[in-house]
This record gives C-alpha cells, sequence and structure tokens, in this order.
C-alpha cells in the first residue's frame, strides 16, 4: 500500500511543507479550539500573504458588497476553512519555487498549477462545485505530488521524467510506482489529507488524471470535483501551449475544449470569452505572484489550428500544375452563363470543372481541390456565399481563390461577400478581358501563397528554436551562474522599477543588504570548492525563505540583496529576522524615503546598516533609520 | 409607374448585335458551334424561365420570382436581349423590395416583348 511508501518520502524530510506562517495556520487550525482571531492574526504576520487572501476574497464578486479588507472580512466572506486553504497553498507556493531536481522545470510546473488553479475556480463557480475559493487551492496543489517526488528523490525523479515513455500522466504514474512504489497522484492525495484538505478534494486528486478512475467513484462529491480538475488541467494545457509551442497537438486540446464547452454548456461565443478571461486572469495571477505566464492562444486559434493539422494529415494535396494552368471550378445554375464562362476559361488556356449548384460545387471542390472557384452569386440552394462560406471552414478551402459572378446591381452588396471570405468578384455579363486580369490577380496570388507556405514552414521551425536561444540569452544575461540566483544587474533593473514605481505610488520599498556571515573562512580555510558550495546552500536557502514580493539576488562575492517591494522598514526587518534564523548572516535594512535622490542611497543606507551590524557583533540583522534620534535598532 | 411599350434600343433593334459578334468572336475557329449553342441554349430556357416567373406570381413566391428574373436577366444579357433584360432587372428588383402587385405589369410586358427577341434569335445564323 503506497501509505508506506509515503512514510518513507515523510522520513526524506524533503517534502514540500509550508513554510512559517503557512505551518503555524496549520497547527492552530489542527486544534479544535481555535478562533478566528488566532487565525487572522496568524495570517496577518506575513503581509504578502494577507495580500494574496483578500484579493482573492474580492475576485469572487459580490455586487454591492465593499471589499474585505482584513483577513476578518475575508474569513466572513470565504468561511474558516477556505481561508486556511488559502493561505496554506499560497505559502507552499512561494516556498517550493525552485528545487533540485535537474530535469523538473519548476516555473512550468507552478506556471501550470496556476492556470489550473484560476481555471477550476471559474468552473467551480458557473458550476456551482465546492467552494470557489478552496478549489482554487486544489487547482494549484492537485499536481504537488510531482513536485514532491522530484524534490524527495530528485535524480530518480529526472530519469523518469526523461523516460520515453513518461507522455501520459497515467504512463508517468505507472513509471513512478515502479520507482517509488508511489506515484504523484497517491503523494498529492496524502499531502493533502496531511494539510487537512476535506475527503472529497484529496480524493479527487487521487483519481483526475485518469478517466477510468474517476468514473468508478462513488461519492457524487469527489466525482464533481475531480470532473472539474480534469477540466481545469485541459485549460491549463492550453494556457501552457502557448502560440507556437512545437509538438502541441492542437487537435488533442480542441477535443479537450469541447469537451469542457459541453460540460459547461456554453455557446461558441460564450466559451470563447470565458477563455479569454481565464487567460487574463492566469496572467494577473501569475504577476502578482512571480510565476511565469504568457499570451494564450483563442479557442478559435486553437480550433483552426486543430484544423489545419487534421487536414494536413489526411487531405490529398492536389497535383500542382505548371505555372500559368489552372483547375478552375466554375458554378452557375444558368446554362447558358456557365456554358460562356467554361468558354472563356478554355480558351484562356486553363482545365475547368463544371457545376451547377452549390452542393455540387462543393462536392467537386473536396475531390478535384481546385485552385480557383468562379461561382455565381445566386443559385438555388446553395448560393455563391454559402459555398464560399462552406470552403473556407475546410483548412485547404481556405487557399482556394473564389471569385463571386454578380449582376452589375449587385454591387452594393459584395461587402457582404468579401465578409463571407470571397477574394474578388466580377460583374456579370463579364468582360473576357476583365474576366482575364481577374484570373492573373489570382494565379499570382497563388503562386505567392505557395511560395509563403513553404517559407513560413522554415521560418516557423525558426522562429521556435530562435525563441529558446533569445529566453536561454536572457536566462542567462540575468542569473548568477554559480548560485542560479538573480544576479547583480537583473536587481539593478528590479530595483529601477520598483524604485519609479514607488515614487508614484507612495509605496513604500525597502532593500535587505546580506553578508554571508563567516563565508570568508570557509572559503580560506576550505577552499573555493567547499566556498562555492557554501554559497550555493545559502543562496538556497534564502530562496526557499524568501516569500512573494521579496526578491533575492546575488550581489556579489557573499553579498545577496534582498529587494522587498512595497514594504515598510518593519515588514522588511521581519523579513531579515526569517532569513537570518533559516541561516547565520549580517542584514543591514533600509527603506527608501522621499528625500532621496536616487535608489543608490537606499543602497548606501543599507550597506551602512550592515556595517553596522558587524560592529554589534556576528549574526544580526541592523535596520538604517534616518530620523533625528537615530536610533540603530539591532536584534 | 414605368412603361415598357419600348424596350429596344435606340437603333430600333431587340437585339443588341455587338454582343452577338462578341459571341462569335468568343468561339473562334476551334470552337465555330458556340453562338449557336448559346442561342438555342437560350431560346431552351428563357420560356422556362418566363413559366417560373408566372408560377411564382401566382403563388406569391418571392424568392423563386426574384431568382428566376435574375437568371433569365443574366442569360439576356449574354445573348444581348437587352430590352428583355432591364425587365427582369426591374422584376428582381421589386421582388426584392416585397412589391409583388406590379411586377405582374412588367411580367406581361416581358412576355410580350418575347416574341420579338425570339424572332431575333432565330434569325441569326
Amino acid at each position: 500500500m503506497y501509505r508506506e511508501s509515503f512514510e518513507e518520502l515523510r522520513a526524506s524530510g524533503r517534502l514540500p511543507t509550508p513554510p512559517g506562517v503557512g505551518v503555524v495556520v496549520l497547527k492552530i487550525t489542527q486544534r479544535d479550539d481555535f478562533s478566528t482571531e488566532e487565525l487572522g492574526r496568524a495570517i496577518a504576520a506575513d503581509p504578502a500573504l494577507t495580500g494574496r487572501l483578500l484579493q482573492i476574497a474580492n475576485s469572487v464578486s459580490h455586487a454591492g458588497v465593499r471589499p474585505a479588507t482584513t483577513i476578518g472580512d475575508a474569513t466572513m466572506r470565504l468561511g474558516v476553512r477556505a481561508v486556511r486553504n488559502v493561505a496554506l497553498g499560497f505559502s507552499l507556493l512561494s516556498a517550493h519555487r525552485i528545487g533540485t531536481c535537474p530535469r523538473f522545470d519548476y516555473d512550468r510546473f507552478w506556471s501550470a498549477s496556476l492556470a489550473r488553479a484560476v481555471a477550476a475556480r471559474a468552473i467551480s463557480e458557473r458550476l456551482r462545485i465546492g467552494i470557489p475559493a478552496e478549489v482554487y487551492i486544489l487547482g494549484l496543489l492537485a499536481d504537488i505530488g510531482r513536485l514532491a517526488l522530484a524534490s524527495v528523490h530528485p535524480k530518480q525523479y529526472a530519469d523518469i521524467l526523461a523516460d520515453e515513455r513518461a507522455r501520459e500522466p497515467q504512463s508517468v504514474a505507472a513509471l513512478e510506482r515502479e520507482a517509488f512504489d508511489i506515484d504523484h497522484n497517491e503523494t498529492a492525495s496524502l499531502l493533502l489529507e496531511e494539510w487537512g484538505l476535506p475527503r472529497p478534494l484529496r480524493e479527487a486528486v487521487l483519481v483526475y488524471e485518469s478517466e477510468e478512475r474517476r468514473v468508478n467513484v462513488t461519492c457524487q462529491e469527489t466525482a464533481a470535483h475531480a470532473k472539474l480538475l480534469a477540466h481545469a488541467t485541459i485549460l491549463a494545457e492550453v494556457c501552457l501551449a502557448g502560440e507556437a509551442t512545437a509538438g502541441t497537438s492542437w487537435t488533442r486540446l480542441a477535443a479537450g475544449l469541447d469537451v469542457v464547452r459541453d460540460a459547461l454548456a456554453l455557446d461558441r461565443a460564450e466559451f470563447g470569452a470565458w477563455c479569454g478571461a481565464i487567460a487574463r486572469e492566469w496572467s494577473e495571477w501569475g504577476q502578482r505572484l512571480h510565476v511565469p505566464t504568457q499570451r494564450v492562444a483563442s479557442v478559435q486559434e486553437i480550433r483552426a489550428r486543430a484544423e489545419e493539422a487534421m487536414a494536413n494529415a489526411t487531405a490529398p494535396r492536389p497535383q500542382e500544375q505548371p505555372s500559368g494552368r489552372l483547375r478552375i471550378l466554375a458554378v452557375d445554375d444558368d446554362h447558358l452563363s456557365l456554358r460562356l464562362l467554361q468558354r472563356e476559361l478554355v480558351r484562356a488556356g486553363h482545365d475547368v470543372l463544371i457545376a451547377r449548384d452549390g452542393g455540387e460545387a462543393l462536392a467537386m471542390a473536396l475531390e478535384a481541390w481546385p485552385h480557383i472557384v468562379i461561382a455565381d452569386w445566386m443559385m438555388p440552394e446553395m448560393d455563391g456565399i454559402e459555398l464560399c462560406r462552406a470552403l473556407r471552414k475546410i483548412p485547404d478551402g481556405r487557399n482556394i481563390y473564389f471569385l463571386l459572378l454578380t449582376g452589375r446591381d449587385d454591387e452594393e452588396r459584395v461587402i457582404e461577400a468579401f465578409d463571407s471570405g470571397v477574394d474578388d468578384y466580377i460583374v456579370k455579363p463579364f468582360n473576357p478581358r476583365i474576366l482575364r486580369a481577374r484570373l492573373r490577380c489570382g494565379e499570382r496570388l497563388f503562386q505567392k501563397r505557395e511560395h509563403d507556405e513553404r517559407r513560413e514552414s522554415d521560418e516557423n521551425h525558426n522562429r521556435v528554436v530562435n525563441g529558446r536561444k533569445v529566453r536561454n540569452a536572457e536566462r542567462r544575461a540575468n542569473t548568477d551562474e554559480l548560485t542560479e540566483l538573480h544576479n547583480r544587474r537583473w536587481a539593478m533593473e528590479r530595483l529601477r522599477e520598483y524604485w519609479e514605481e514607488s515614487l508614484e505610488s507612495g509605496e513604500p520599498l525597502s532593500v535587505l543588504m546580506i553578508d554571508a556571515d563567516g563565508f570568508k573562512k570557509v572559503n580560506d580555510v576550505h577552499g573555493h570548492d567547499a566556498g562555492d558550495v557554501v554559497l550555493r546552500e545559502i543562496a538556497g536557502t534564502l530562496a526557499a525563505h524568501a516569500r512573494v514580493g521579496e526578491e533575492v539576488a546575488r550581489w556579489g562575492g557573499e553579498e545577496f540583496l534582498v529587494v522587498c517591494r512595497n514594504a515598510t522598514l518593519e515588514q522588511a526587518m521581519v523579513c531579515a529576522e526569517r532569513l537570518r534564523l533559516a541561516t547565520p548572516m549580517l542584514i543591514g535594512v533600509a527603506q527608501s524615503d522621499a528625500s532621496m535622490p536616487t535608489f543608490d542611497t537606499l543602497l548606501k543606507h543599507a550597506d551602512e546598516a550592515v556595517y553596522g551590524a558587524k560592529a554589534a557583533g556576528r549574526n544580526r540583522v541592523h535596520a538604517h533609520t534616518n530620523n533625528a534620534q537615530n536610533k540603530k535598532r539591532t536584534a | 409607374m414605368e412603361q415598357h411599350n419600348d424596350p429596344r434600343d435606340p437603333r430600333g433593334n431587340v437585339i443588341d448585335m455587338q454582343v452577338i459578334e462578341g459571341l462569335r468572336e468568343l468561339g473562334g475557329d476551334d470552337e465555330p458551334g458556340l453562338l449557336v449553342e448559346i442561342v438555342a441554349l437560350f431560346l431552351a430556357d428563357a420560356p422556362q424561365r418566363l413559366g417560373e416567373i408566372d408560377r411564382a406570381l401566382a403563388s406569391g413566391d418571392l424568392r423563386s420570382l426574384e431568382r428566376a428574373a435574375h437568371t433569365l436577366k443574366s442569360s439576356s444579357q449574354n445573348v444581348g436581349a437587352l430590352g428583355l433584360a432591364s425587365m427582369c432587372r426591374e422584376m428582381e428588383e421589386l421582388a426584392r423590395k416585397h412589391e409583388l402587385a406590379p411586377v405582374r405589369d412588367v411580367y406581361e410586358a416581358s412576355r410580350g416583348h418575347w416574341s420579338d427577341v425570339e424572332r431575333a434569335l432565330r434569325s441569326i445564323d
């Protein structure tokens, strides 16, 4: 039974755990006699967490209700259980942004989890399943088992990720069970149990990835949550697929979206808008939580890409013809006009197919794939415009040059025709010279299209490769090679950005200058290699204990800088204390004020505070205070 | 109400001979029979269309009326029967505007005009 394997995982001490406030919240709420006030106080100790909680309490729309501004308000609105679970979820997120499994993409993991969270909540609201705020956290943590297994067994898990068989969640789970006797769903479920999430949510996590397991669930609440999670996962995949990720199975995504749309009972337009809102919300939450997001392809785009992919796989490509000679399908219910048109086309040297109504024309077009279709507008049953619309719905049909024949008196109405995808029109009875000129125009476009298609497929490939190169280069330029933290350059950019933001908004900005106390000694005694190991460890500890809104960078040598956005000196001191308790360090803290000409002064103050700390002894936090009393506070 | 007493062109022809020459030229050397074929098609087709218009008028089917008038209009233009074509256009427009009553007058005029058109076309060699 996998519970035993879970105990082994726990024994490793490397399972994801909520840090600081998260664990306090957990402990408080595990007692039977805790009070709401107590919970509020615990959460309020972490300003960033408080902010997120209020955001989620307020993002569930309650018309005419004033926004929640305190933890108490949020608790009233969401309920104690939801507040506690939200606090837990966010503290887990902020504490596990990096890790040691070489093949595990931590950023992508949280990006996907966040997208699933946002989508899960949207579904929960629409279908009235569960408590939306709690379902949000369920979405966020549904996959935490992967992170857990990667944390406990970084090397073996990297092997699983590298395994070619690890394509579908179910095959990953099988490999996990083979290696660890427990899979990520089971791990996630037991972690959620440990963190006290309600049973239907834990059980939903256990089964949501497999339809087979999902339909065998007897508890209705569990089944509803599992289905919701499965649908949210489809939407998360859509978010992560972005615009041009190579290897994306658009057909699978499109099919998935259809399933979700069915479940939500929305029409196409509504569903498109609904998905758009999810993409926007994902990006907003991504900014708040510093989780990367990207532009999301619209439902329409995905459908178009899927159709394209399907047609590329199945439609027989028409044989290309020598330039100048085109395969043209002429359609008119009027025999006489059709005969004349056919004669004109033959005389111009083209191969001509004829059809007498729209339906016949459509069938012929799908068989013969003409380069050009010339169709009369007015025909019984399927008219020219309907034929054009029908062709435009088929991927290869979009490449057909469509010429509409109209009466002299219909010119006013051709706008409608163009809106339906018609390329050009000819007024009947046509002047043969004009007809030939229009055909040449179509021909040129056709040749250009062919040329572009060839080039585009090359460019697409290059774009994917280059995009990756650029992103890698950017990452390298902003990352410190040794510690893999952000580097000084990046920190300066953030500082400049937040400095300006703070000037505008009047919000405070604070920094922590950190001197890795005692590092020099290690370096001197044990050599540079040992020094590097220690530096990396310190960096890992800092990153693990920093919260959202506290950004850690390597400043140089054994110095680190933490930028605390929108934080007062007091709040920054709390952060400094938290970091110092995690690993012994000298920390100087300073807050910006209006009198500083540039943020260099802020950095200088933080530096001075480090000297103050050093003067007072080892392993200390020291605040730079600017007022007349100039009390140097040390801890 | 517009009058349709004289649907001939300024020279008194019911058929524009330039259009006929154009058709002859279109046939060229490789399809010399095109003109005759087209005229024959028209002579077979037009009475059917007129019949459709008649039936549509009787049943008040505006859609069929519009479509039949439209088709006859374009084929009339193709053989140079411009007077007939303009009558068809008028019927088509009235039908589109849901004005069924005045169509009857135009239709009667076009029926009368048809025999002139037919005679003129049959005389082409």
